[in-house]
């Protein structure tokens, strides 16, 4: 029941100057992290995450690490590609 | 040779070359102090077995000779090992007497040059250099020079740093002096500093030493003979503990911030300080990433404050945040923030909190207070209710006081591309960030915020290794939503 409420009630966002993490049932907190503040992106999974083909998108600031949890392997793949795309963008221009 | 020759648009370089002589001892002097331990044992061991006749003291005094002989011959050794040079854009340093050490470090990583200049190191009139950079974080520097004369020092501070300045920096003459701490403040630096928490928990340590050397027999029959009734030994115990910590918070505020000097020079910050141990800091402008105005309990009354800095990739010896100057008067700050690092003044008038958010405030500051005293009440610390209901009375109201100083004190503004966040946290700390330092912003709303439409503010900024955050609770959401807003990356024209 929490874990599924949990679950549901994480969104993130990837626009194009910025990512937009939303979670929490009853501490809701919103996070936004300009993509020219981003300096390296990782996915990351576990072994129990490896066997139901998850992993963590997790990227760096040069304050510390956001992570955006339980996404399927090949979404999360997707998903840390296209930050790093964005990233590097932002720096080119 | 005629390589070098091509480089000459390039900062100069420094051949290769040893540290000053005195390196010598202070080398032989480590080597003493590292080894002390593995002697001292069996030293206490002879003296306690055989017990103090002339042939133990000829044994320790031979055993003593040996050590001292063999660290100078290592100190020796190793000071004719060391050697350090600047060419080609890197900072090189050779060391290791048997295990031969050589470290490069491109002048592009390096976060800081600091000095530091201990008793020993003074006699002899050299200093310390100690290199640092980005990627540090640990409590090592990344390369220590030892001992190297004042020459030696700003001619390698200049060639490491001179790699990221502006040329026409190079004709500036000298760093300006942009303030001093007198003798006055320091003093009343040290009396306001409220380290009188680290001072009294040492000496409890010290005193539970004190405790097991003397009998406590003995302390008892001290003290029946100082104060005969026990009430009275007590308070005087209290009364000359607070004493003693006050004197060693003040000793410890002298000691390390005694002559505290900060000036700058283009694009650096230069903080000397110390008293027996004269340290020289370096802060890049480039890497401060926030400023926080300190008003401590203590010192807001009088109205002075410290001026602190969170810089980026910093040392962890240094401080992951560093005092920028550690008591002047509020009205002065903005004037030296101005002088020393402009991106960082600011004195817009703040939003204070919605009305309703004072409920809140009050709230999650008694609330502490109720729970410690109901687990006292259960676990019947203080089983006199006459005590005990004194003790509800008197700390609710102030718990109650300190929620509203809370409320009260907290504010923002946006202004210049400037965030402006204040809070108290006991102090009354006002942080300053520029809107392009933020590493990430964001709001957080518990149940009890969103039946009132308040909201937690929270922005990041990088500190040291990792980050530190700037925060506010109980802004109203719709305020904070549009501040969150309004700090995202601005659209980029052309």
């Amino acid at each position: 029941m929490i874990p599924n409420l949990r679950w549901r009630r994480w969104r993130y966002e990837i626009r194009d100057d910025e990512v937009d993490l939303q979670r929490g049932i009853f501490w809701i907190s919103r996070t936004l992290v300009p993509l020219a503040r981003i300096q390296h992106v990782d996915t990351q999974s576990g072994p129990l995450q490896r066997r139901f083909d998850l992993a963590t998108v997790v990227f760096y600031t040069a304050a510390g690490p956001n992570h955006i949890p339980e996404l399927s392997a090949p979404v999360a793949a997707g998903v840390r590609d296209r930050i790093a795309a964005l990233a590097r963008e932002q720096d080119e221009l | 040779m005629s390589s070098e020759s091509l480089e000459t648009g390039a900062p100069a370089g420094i051949p290769t070359r040893r540290l000053h002589p005195a390196g010598m001892l202070i080398g032989a002097l480590r080597t003493i102090r590292r080894s002390l331990s593995a002697f001292v044992f069996p030293g206490v061991a002879i003296i306690v077995s055989q017990g103090f006749t002339i042939r133990t003291i000829i044994l320790i005094l031979f055993g003593a000779l040996v050590v001292a002989v063999g660290a100078a011959i290592w100190g020796f050794l190793s000071w004719r090992a060391t050697t350090y040079e600047v060419s080609s854009g890197a900072f090189r340093l050779r060391q290791g007497v048997l295990q031969k050490n050589e470290r490069t470090i491109p002048l592009g990583h390096v976060q800081s040059v600091d000095t530091v200049q201990g008793p020993i190191q003074r006699l002899f009139g050299v200093v310390e250099v100690r290199i640092e950079t980005a990627g540090g974080g640990t409590d090592e520097p990344d390369a220590s020079l030892a001992a190297l004369d004042r020459a030696a020092a700003s001619a390698l501070r200049r060639a490491v740093e001179g790699s990221g300045r502006a040329p026409a920096a190079a004709d500036e003459g000298g760093p300006t002096v942009l303030r001093r701490l007198s003798t006055a403040q320091l003093l009343l630096a040290g009396a306001t500093s409220g380290q009188i928490g680290v001072a009294l928990s040492l000496l409890a340590v010290f005193s539970q030493v004190f405790d097991n050397v003397f009998s406590e027999t003995l302390a008892r029959r001290l003290l029946d003979t100082l104060a005969p009734r026990s009430l009275t030994a007590v308070l005087l115990l209290v009364l000359l503990f607070g004493l003693v910590a006050w004197l060693l918070a003040i000793a410890g505020t002298v000691l390390t911030q005694a002559g505290f000097t900060l000036s700058r020079d283009g694009d650096f910050l230069y903080i000397k300080r110390g008293l027996l141990e004269r340290r020289e800091a370096t802060i890049p402008l480039a890497r401060i990433q926030a400023v926080r105005i300190v008003e401590g309990v203590l010192r807001q009354p009088f109205g002075f404050a410290t001026l602190r800095v969170e810089s980026a990739g910093y040392g962890a010896d240094a401080g992951v945040s560093t005092i920028l100057f550690p008591l002047l008067p509020r009205s002065e700050v903005q004037r030296l923030l101005r002088e020393a690092a402009p991106g960082f003044a600011a004195q817009p008038a703040l939003e204070s909190l919605p009305n309703r958010a004072l409920r809140r405030y009050v709230f999650r500051a008694v609330v502490p207070v109720v729970l410690v005293a109901g687990a006292a009440a259960l676990l019947s610390v203080v089983s006199d209710p006459a005590v005990w209901g004194l003790l509800a009375l008197l700390s609710l109201p102030a718990a109650a006081l300190y929620g509203w100083l809370c409320y009260r004190d907290a504010g923002w503004a946006l202004e210049d591309d400037r965030l402006v966040v204040r809070s108290r946290r006991l102090a009354r700390i006002t942080a300053i960030a520029p809107r392009p330092r933020l590493q990430s912003r964001g709001v957080v709303r518990s149940p009890f915020q969103r039946r009132v439409r308040l909201a937690t503010f929270r922005a990041e900024v990088a500190s040291g290794g990792g980050g530190t955050a700037l925060e506010v609770a109980d802004l109203d959401a719709g305020a904070a939503q549009i501040l969150v807003g309004d700090l995202g990356p601005k659209p980029r024209l052309g």
